[in-house]
């Protein structure tokens, strides 16, 4: 078995299923986007690409929606850090200290997360209803705040949050369980020394479990921002025309009207380079800012 | 045990030779023909096409007919775009545009039913005078005629009777002022006058399409679409501003604009609202649900303007045609055609309206006697169209315009005035027009 492991050839031929699918699906993919947006093709094969340079580029940061989609995804992506990774993480704690009722919790804020995106926008749909029979609006109404009922999902005030608030409900369940993953790290030898030393409450928080849980949290921050930029379903179910006044557009939802209804796939394939580079930059740099704070290991 | 190792393997490989080649020289005898419409499943149409194809591959066994249908719109426009961007163009195939059409015409994507119908007389004239028209793209450079009209979505207001008596309305509106009336009457009574749902923004993109068809006719919708209109042009902001001030006359209920069509469809059929704007296909729908007010629906069609008289007879019917694909070899395009006419007989087109009651522009094609009074009254109904007109983008190059247009008119009715939404419209074509 030993002689197996070693054997290199052994080690090739089992990783080379994952390698073609990440090439043919991932990387292929990528570099043949990058190709297509120095192009201009209306997407029919008897119609050869026609090389534009950078023309896609430029109109696309001319384009006052893509400017906006662009606004629209920063805050989406700010906003959804703030919400998601605390509540994740804090709903972790509360699970991790209270032992009672734990499978309970754990499942009840798991389900969302396994929920497709079509029922949980028929959910949300009925929670935003625009009248007074949208279960917000009519909460609302019962306890006499009936001047903040809104059309939540077509006031350009509140579109892009309402959208956030149905992004945060369904992935705050996945990132609880990245956190009491991470708790089972935490030898209980340094919370019961914490316990000696007088830490309690925020304390305990703030200096054993977040220095403890550091690299989670730097994975999970990484997991909002790279799937935030790239939302798309969320936003297509609950506001498919990308809200009143361009509120809730997006650069993914972009990119699929200009390739796929427009037939523009070089200005849409332009949008998919601007998304995976601001991806990648934007990892980048919130891993290089989160390094600056080491993780503590035992 | 190498040698074990090398026989295994080349046994194997002899096995998935032989099934390969078994399978190529199977269908290999036949041709192949790929069918792809939007009806797909339970639906009734779905079941007739089934039937029709079945029976056809019966009759020509050396045709097989592979059906692709999807139902649901961008799934189905998904996989027809990519299906293009490969070659791979379905033999038969649906595609909601007009001028849209015309740089695939140009490209061969398409093919050129002119000498096929002129080559078959009898075929040519089962469709209804000028049905064939709506294909021919030599307006647009593309000459020829490069789709088949196959059903007709006729415009119409369906309303509730009951809540009309209710209101004390005696008499379908006929024109515009009469529909104000109707408005201002049934607000009063306490009954919301039209299910909208403005979310699914073509639902006030059919409204205003009737208002634009009713002030500026057939010939300005297609000036408005080959350029020699613009939407800043007086007479289309007030088009614009008519339907944004059916709001203000209070037309709509309170908070249209975020609701759906679902929504809009169960007000209607749950008696909640007087009116909608829609067109013949949700007869069937509107038949197979099980609302209790199926017997109080009727329509009328889409009020004029007294002083637009001219325009009066003008009424919006979309058409939904089959194009052919112009890449098929010559033995395919044979089939393919067969397959058209045989799915274009009197019998054929008889059977489907019988069975999922969608209007055809075809000759001598009745409402079954055993049909719903409202879709008998919709076959009439179209029978005594002299002057039609599609949507205002079927006439456009602009593939942007569709959603362009319709996201503008929902923010006009949110917030926008009717000036800075036809301005925005105008610079979008700009834009993008080819």
């Amino acid at each position: 078995m030993e002689k197996i492991r070693k054997n290199k050839r052994t080690i090739v031929l089992f990783l080379l299923p994952a390698v073609l699918i990440y090439l043919c699906f991932e990387v292929i993919p990528v570099i043949m986007s990058i190709y297509f947006s120095f192009h201009d093709w209306p997407g029919i094969q008897a119609i050869p690409l026609e090389f534009v340079g950078l023309d896609n580029y430029k109109s696309l940061f001319q384009n006052k929606v893509f400017l906006q989609s662009l606004k629209n995804v920063f805050i989406y992506v700010i906003v959804s850090v703030i919400l998601q990774v605390p509540l994740g993480f804090g709903l972790g704690l509360l699970i991790h200290h209270f032992k009672k009722g734990q499978r309970f919790f754990k499942a009840a804020f798991f389900i969302p997360m396994i929920l497709s995106v079509t029922a949980v926008a028929l959910l949300w749909n009925f929670i935003y209803f625009p009248t007074e029979k949208g279960i917000l609006n009519s909460f609302l109404i019962k306890i006499g705040l009936e001047n903040l009922t809104q059309q939540w999902l077509v006031n350009p005030k509140t579109s892009l949050m309402c959208l956030i608030v149905v992004s945060t409900w369904t992935s705050v369940g996945y990132y609880m369980i990245i956190c009491l993953a991470g708790l089972t790290s935490v030898p209980d030898s340094v919370v019961e020394a914490g316990d000696l030393d007088g830490a309690t409450g925020w304390k305990k928080v703030w200096y054993i479990y977040i220095p403890m849980l550091w690299e989670p949290l730097k994975m999970s921050t990484i997991m909002v921002i790279t799937g935030v930029l790239k939302i798309f379903d969320t936003v297509y179910i609950l506001t498919p025309t990308g809200g009143t006044n361009n509120s809730t557009i997006v650069p993914a939802l972009l990119m699929y009207n200009e390739a796929y209804r427009y037939g523009h796939y070089g200005l849409g394939s332009a949008i998919a380079t601007v998304i995976f580079v601001l991806s990648v930059a934007v990892s980048v740099f919130s891993q290089k800012l989160m390094n600056r704070r080491e993780s503590v290991e035992y | 045990m190498k040698k074990r190792k090398l026989v295994m393997s080349a046994g194997l490989a002899a096995v998935a030779s032989l099934s390969l080649a078994a399978s190529v020289f199977a269908s290999g005898d036949k041709v192949k023909v790929t069918f792809m419409s939007r009806d797909s499943g339970d639906t009734p149409m779905a079941k007739v096409y089934e039937d029709q194809i079945a029976r056809f591959m019966e009759e020509n066994p050396d045709i097989e007919v592979q059906n692709d249908s999807i139902y649901e719109e961008s799934a189905y426009n998904n996989k027809l775009k990519v299906a293009l961007s490969t070659g791979e163009t379905p033999s038969i195939f649906y595609y909601p545009a007009i001028a849209g059409l015309t740089e695939w015409a140009q490209n061969g994507v398409l093919l050129d039913l002119t000498e096929a119908l002129n080559e078959d007389e009898e075929w040519k004239n089962t469709f209804l005078d000028g049905a064939l028209d709506t294909y021919d793209l030599s307006a647009y450079g593309a000459d020829g005629i490069y789709a088949l009209p196959n059903e007709l979505n006729v415009d119409a207001i369906f309303y509730n009777k009951a809540l009309f008596e209710q209101a004390g309305i005696t008499e379908i509106p006929e024109t515009m002022d009469d529909l104000y009336d109707a408005i201002d009457k049934l607000n009063a009574a306490g009954i919301t006058p039209f299910g909208v749902g403005g979310k699914n923004t073509w639902v006030m993109g059919h409204i205003f399409n009737n208002i634009l068809a009713k002030r500026i006719g057939r010939e300005g919708i297609i000036q408005l679409g080959t350029g020699e209109k613009k939407w800043t042009d007086e007479d289309v902001v007030e088009c614009l501003q008519i339907t944004k001030d059916l709001k203000e006359k209070g037309a709509f209920a309170e908070g249209f604009e975020g609701m759906d069509y679902n929504t809009q469809m169960n007000q209607f059929l749950t008696g909640e609202v007087a009116m909608i704007s829609h067109s013949s296909p949700i007869i069937p729908e509107m038949l197979s649900s099980e609302s209790e007010i199926l017997d109080d629906i009727s329509f009328f069609p889409f009020p004029y303007f007294e002083d637009k008289e001219e325009f009066k007879d003008t009424r919006v019917i979309y058409t939904s045609g089959w194009m052919i694909s112009g890449t098929m070899s010559e033995e395919e395009t044979e089939a393919t055609l067969k397959l058209v006419k045989y799915m274009t007989t009197p019998e054929a087109i008889q059977e489907r309206m019988d069975a999922a009651m969608r209007v055809a522009p075809y000759k001598n094609i009745t409402a079954p006697a055993d049909a719903a009074q409202i879709f008998s009254d919709m076959v009439d109904y179209t029978a005594t169209i002299t002057e039609s007109v599609g949507e205002y983008f079927d006439y456009d190059t602009c593939s942007t315009l569709v959603d362009t247009s319709r996201n503008g008119i929902l923010n006009m009715m949110l917030s926008e005035t009717a000036e800075d939404t036809a301005a925005a419209i105008q610079a979008d074509i700009d834009a993008n027009r080819p």
